[in-house]
């Protein structure tokens, strides 16, 4: 199975690059569905086809889906949220508002478009998943989503589960003012997190998965689109490519069109160049808008031609390495991060964390049992990667 | 101080479809409907009759057995008039419509055709329950 995940800026063409995608797939042969994540659905009008929250099979090998942004993930976590609240009230002295706001596990209502993603890789009924993300803030929140909630898993779960639960619960109410949630409700949270981490190991697989990014040649976007590669890289999910959308093509000759062509064959070679080790697959603008299955197919002839789109567009793809010098016994975690501000970057740790916060970004990096008690040596960023040493002090 | 909540509406939702992740039947909790499950017609009848919902909703799917012209002949042929009376809203696939006979039907029946949006979905059983949003 192969995952694709367009994103980008709104208004770039997301949706009518994954239709046209998942149309090529499906006319290939391969089991194809396409999911749209963003609460402003249209999917149904690129395809011309009602499409609902369950997935609904269109054409022979194509189905689609556009999944309910208001499904309930949190059906469980209020009940978690409330007691939580009671808590940092009572013991902490939080009034309402402040107990109330870091309770809040942001993008979990988001996070069902990622529940789905781990069913059809349950069930392997489909060769190819093309997701329709959402623009790029939402996708980022969703794609962050496992690793934020982790954090607030392990530290808040802990206070509910186990012995201090147990002999917590009879105290519950007349200290906080509230019931411990049940076992069963606690158990169900947990299922729900693991679900999330799984689909994060899902999406950071470079053999399974892809995030494509779909741009137009305008500066502010390919700044958007930088920064979100950043991000990509900084969660460790994989980008084979960009795609590059609504170029004037040559035969417009038209002299309103100049200036506009002069300054989109600039822009496409800072995007040559900004983002050289992908490949940038080239989509025209067409005289109308996009919509039926003929547009989609000349859609999918300009970016694949005769090639198949869920196949790997770049072998080499960045996702953090760990290399281990023999000589001094030190390790070298190198985490790529192109585009990123090294002013703007921060970096701590504790025994077995590495936190890494770029821009308003924070991912926790599990480190590996071996790193543990090695010293966190100098850090630097060199070619668009940070690089961490972990010393080895016996050696 | 006894509950002065009104009593939510009792759905029971005959669905046989194999997704795990329960669309229609979040939904319809989120706003304010209690939800009895049933995965096959024989459970639903049962469950009906032991429940008395004020409403049933039944995913005709015939991939995946349940067939919503059997649960209307079962449900309207039973010998327990609330059951016969109950109001029933059948989502199906616009293959299945003309088997339906929908213009056929009594006022007490409903269907829509799927996929469909929620809105709709909750609209139409608020109305079939004549629950307006005010």
């Amino acid at each position: 199975m192969r995952i694709i995940v367009h994103t980008g800026k709104g208004g770039v063409g997301k949706t009518s690059v994954s239709a046209a995608t998942a149309l090529r797939c499906a006319e290939m042969g391969l089991k194809t569905i396409v999911i749209s994540t963003d609460t402003a659905h249209s999917l149904g009008d690129s395809l011309e086809m009602k499409i609902g929250p369950e997935p609904i099979q269109l054409y022979d090998n194509l189905w689609a889906q556009e999944v309910d942004a208001r499904y309930s993930m949190d059906k469980y976590w209020w009940r978690i949220q409330n007691y939580l609240i009671n808590v940092f009230k009572q013991r902490e002295g939080l009034d309402d508002i402040v107990a109330e706001e870091i309770t809040i596990l942001p993008g979990l209502e988001e996070g069902a478009h990622l529940l789905w993603i781990n069913q059809y890789f349950e069930t392997q009924e489909f060769d190819v998943l093309i997701v329709d993300a959402a623009p790029t803030a939402e996708t980022l929140r969703l794609l962050s989503l496992p690793d934020a909630s982790r954090w607030w898993f392990e530290r808040t779960m802990n206070l509910m589960k186990g012995m201090t639960g147990r002999l917590l619960r009879p105290l519950a109410k007349p200290l906080f003012g509230t019931d411990l949630p049940e076992q069963e409700e606690l158990d169900s949270v947990q299922r729900l997190f693991d679900t999330l981490s799984k689909v994060a190991g899902l999406l950071a697989d470079p053999a399974l998965s892809t995030m494509r990014l779909v741009m137009t040649p305008e500066k502010m976007v390919i700044k958007e689109t930088q920064r979100t590669y950043t991000y990509l890289n900084l969660y460790g999910y994989p980008t084979d490519s960009v795609i590059c959308n609504r170029i004037i093509p040559p035969e417009v000759v038209d002299p309103y069109f100049a200036a506009w062509k002069d300054s989109q064959r600039k822009n496409l070679e800072l995007i040559g160049e900004a983002f050289g080790g992908l490949k940038v697959l080239k989509a025209p603008m067409f005289s109308s808008d996009i919509g039926g299955l003929d547009d989609l197919r000349r859609l999918a002839d300009a970016l694949y031609e005769n090639t198949n789109p869920s196949q790997i567009m770049t072998a080499e793809v960045g996702t953090h390495t760990i290399e281990h010098d023999l000589s001094t016994g030190d390790y070298l975690l190198r985490i790529p991060l192109p585009f990123a501000d090294k002013t703007d970057l921060d970096l701590y740790r504790s025994s077995d964390e590495l936190t890494v916060r770029v821009g308003p970004y924070r991912r926790n990096i599990v480190l590996p049992y071996t790193l543990w008690k090695l010293e966190t040596g100098p850090a630097s960023f060199v070619e668009g990667a940070l690089q961490i040493r972990f010393v080895n002090k016996q050696a | 101080m006894p509950d002065s909540a009104p009593p939510r509406p009792l759905v029971i939702k005959v669905d046989a479809t194999h997704y795990p992740m329960d669309v229609f039947g979040d939904r319809l909790i989120s706003e304010g409907f209690q939800v009895v499950k049933a995965s096959s017609i024989k459970e639903g009848i049962k469950l009906a009759r032991r429940c008395k919902p004020d409403l049933v909703v039944t995913i005709d799917d015939a991939d995946s057995g349940v067939d919503a012209i059997e649960w209307l002949e079962l449900q309207h042929s039973d010998n327990e008039a609330s059951l016969a009376m109950t109001p029933l809203l059948i989502l199906a696939d616009i293959s299945r419509l003309e088997r339906l006979r929908v213009h056929e039907l009594p006022d007490r029946v409903k269907v829509l055709q799927r996929p469909l949006e929620l809105r709709d979905f909750i609209q139409t059983a608020k109305h079939m329950l004549a629950i307006w949003d005010l």
